[in-house]
């Protein structure tokens, strides 16, 4: 053995039992064999051995996809909010950007989310890099009940993807037909009941009716038969108790109509999506 | 002003403690809604949403009642 | 010639294993620090997955099972926590510390027996550990918890404390002491004969204003809609029967539930002060465990 191969020979012993290098591929072992648990473990182990701060961030990054795969974005978002996007290429920017947005909507965060897909289209330059995160930004758009937004977006994915507009998917997205709050309200206030009806819940409009009737009904046949204390605190009390809690009720259901609405509008969506994204 | 409303607490003390204690206990769970039972609750009682937290087992259980892990 | 290869191969073999060695101890040295680490950024569920995938980072058992009981204890699995504990044997010197935490779980539990069995175990005497003052403060909250006020004398006026937050938490279960004493026992059958007497006057008695207010009124309102329905109709108006029937349900009702509230107020503020008492003695161990 020559003495000059000793230096190559230590070196061989230590990249072989080098902890960080060990703790990476052991990590990343753990990950494509979908020890997602584990492997998120290793990443924060690697993390802290790093003497690199260049690789932390892409230590961050699986370790938040490690938590994404367990379905706990709270954890993945912690973690990729730990990354210094500053010093991150234009694609890992997007991606982390990306990823914070998609859990956050996955997380129903959708206002959090919103901001930070502005982010990713403020700080992210690249046009090419637009197309994957259209997708994600009509469905936050279509929850934050922004259509006009979603339809522009819509217009803007149709172009890119060289596809022919859709009218009836536009018309859906200019026009959702939701039921007004404010008029299933007063519509109640006019009749107790009618703005049940108008949401479509005909037994409850019959119910408020039958009941804010009744008591008013009470009220006034105590008043004539001089039972002036039933009058004012059975008759009046529970005729305005049903009166005002109809109200808030027709607003209710007119909130659950929207919402049922808005779901089947946005799985059409995310369905017409997925379909065309190439 | 409470966890669980008045007809899950009439509910559940039916089911617990009979028909008598059930009527007397739903009403007088009546007349204890109101919003100045909200002051009156020792805060251990209060959950994260500000609601009274009232179980019909209280009412008889001579025990003093732990709560969740500190 | 051969001689000397052989020489260098020797030498070389030599040098390999003592880096290697060097090298294994330092990872492990690593895998300790990194566990530390991990404690101390409260990344809990990563440490305790850590634990379970690399136990020989601990040089003991006993080490290995306290820390595996500590971060269950953070992460709020308290039964796995108390048999982590448990498996920590008398020798260990970490065994006072374990049951530290025994103590503090049975005491969250309301197990009082339980704890105080773990409490009279061991008090490290002499040496200037924090064992002894927890001990002390656990004492000071199991007499509390007992409401046995001569006991809690008996801790606090002759306690003695090396650390000085350990003193000021001390100090703090005393002001939990004071508001114990300024409890008042109310008597049911009061609350019963006031609410017969004025419907609503039991629980006000029983220190719910808002509710008694609430109750009487309601009574009130029954009551004028039958006097009234009477004074109309007479004894067979449909009014008076339904109304005074109502009434006298909402009556009995009043009474009934002036009555329990009064063990109800008490079950409650003893909670309110019990949960005080817990949290007090317990901010200690994750403050000294966790670092």
């Amino acid at each position: 053995m020559k003495l000059q191969s000793i230096p190559a020979y230590l070196c061989a012993i230590f990249l072989v039992t080098d902890s960080f290098s060990q703790t990476l591929k052991y990590a990343d072992s753990l990950f494509r064999a979908s020890s997602f648990k584990h492997a998120a473990v290793y990443y924060e182990k690697a993390l802290y051995e790093s003497a690199n701060p260049s690789v932390n961030n892409q230590l961050l990054f699986k370790k938040a996809i490690c938590y994404k795969q367990q379905l706990d974005y709270k954890a993945e978002l912690e973690n990729l909010h730990r990354i210094q996007i500053q010093l991150c290429s234009d694609s890992f920017r997007y991606a982390c950007y990306y990823e914070k947005s998609l859990s956050l909507y996955l997380s129903k965060n959708y206002s959090a989310a919103a901001q930070e897909m502005l982010n990713l289209n403020f700080f992210v330059r690249d046009s090419t890099l637009r197309l994957k995160n259209l997708y994600l930004e009509i469905l936050i758009d279509c929850q934050m009940d922004l259509y006009e937004e979603a339809a522009v977006n819509m217009i803007l994915f149709m172009k890119m993807e060289k596809l022919s507009p859709d009218s009836a998917m536009l018309l859906k997205l200019k026009h959702p037909a939701f039921k007004n709050i404010q008029k299933a309200r007063l519509m109640s206030a006019f009749l107790p009941g009618l703005g049940q009806a108008y949401t479509g819940q005909y037994k409850d409009a019959t119910f408020s009716f039958l009941l804010t009737g009744g008591a008013a009904a009470y009220g006034i046949v105590s008043v004539i038969g001089q039972y002036y204390f039933s009058a004012v605190f059975t008759g009046a009390t529970f005729c305005y108790r049903f009166y005002a809690g109809g109200l808030k009720y027709s607003q209710k259901c007119a909130l659950n109509y929207n919402e049922q609405k808005k779901n089947a509008l946005i799985a059409d969506i995310s369905d017409y999506l997925s379909l065309h994204l190439k | 002003m409470y966890e669980s409303s008045c007809s899950n607490f009439s509910k559940n003390t039916f089911r617990q403690f009979g028909i008598m204690k059930g009527i007397l206990l739903s009403a007088d769970r009546l007349t204890r809604c109101t919003p100045g039972a909200l002051n009156e609750t020792p805060s251990v009682f209060i959950d994260e949403k500000l609601k009274i937290i009232d179980e019909p087992a209280f009412y008889f259980r001579s025990a003093t009642v732990y709560l969740k892990n500190n | 010639m051969a001689r000397l290869q052989l020489t260098h191969l020797f030498s070389l073999a030599l040098l390999s294993t003592t880096l290697l060695q060097d090298i294994y101890s330092q990872n492990k040295g690593s895998d300790s620090r990194f566990y530390n680490y991990l404690l101390k950024e409260e990344m809990f569920l990563e440490a305790d997955d850590y634990i379970e995938l690399n136990p020989d980072i601990f040089s003991t058992n006993d080490s290995l099972n306290f820390n595996h009981a500590y971060v269950k204890y953070r992460l709020q699995e308290i039964d796995s926590s108390l048999i982590y504990l448990k498996h920590v044997p008398p020798t260990s010197p970490l065994y006072v510390s374990g049951n530290n935490f025994i103590t503090q779980i049975y005491m969250n539990q309301g197990k009082t027996d339980s704890a105080k069995k773990y409490l009279a175990a061991k008090k490290s005497v002499g040496s200037p550990d924090i064992s002894s003052d927890i001990f002390t403060l656990q004492s000071s909250g199991l007499a509390l918890l007992d409401r046995d006020t001569a006991a809690y004398h008996k801790q606090f006026y002759g306690a003695l404390f090396e650390n000085r937050e350990l003193f000021q938490q001390h100090n703090t279960l005393n002001e939990t002491f004071n508001e114990l004493k300024k409890v008042k026992k109310k008597s049911v059958l009061a609350a019963g004969l006031l609410s017969a007497l004025v419907p609503g006057l039991g629980k006000i008695y029983a220190g719910n204003n808002a509710q008694g207010f609430s109750a009487f009124l309601f009574s009130g309102i029954l009551a004028a809609q039958a006097y009234e329905g009477y004074y109309r109709g007479g004894i067979s108006d449909p009014r008076f029967i339904v109304y005074s029937c109502l009434f006298s349900l909402f009556y009995v009702s009043n009474i009934y539930g002036s009555v329990l509230s009064v063990s109800v107020k008490n079950n409650q503020l003893n909670s309110q002060i019990n949960h005080e008492i817990t949290v007090n003695t317990s901010i200690p161990l994750r403050y000294f465990f966790g670092h």
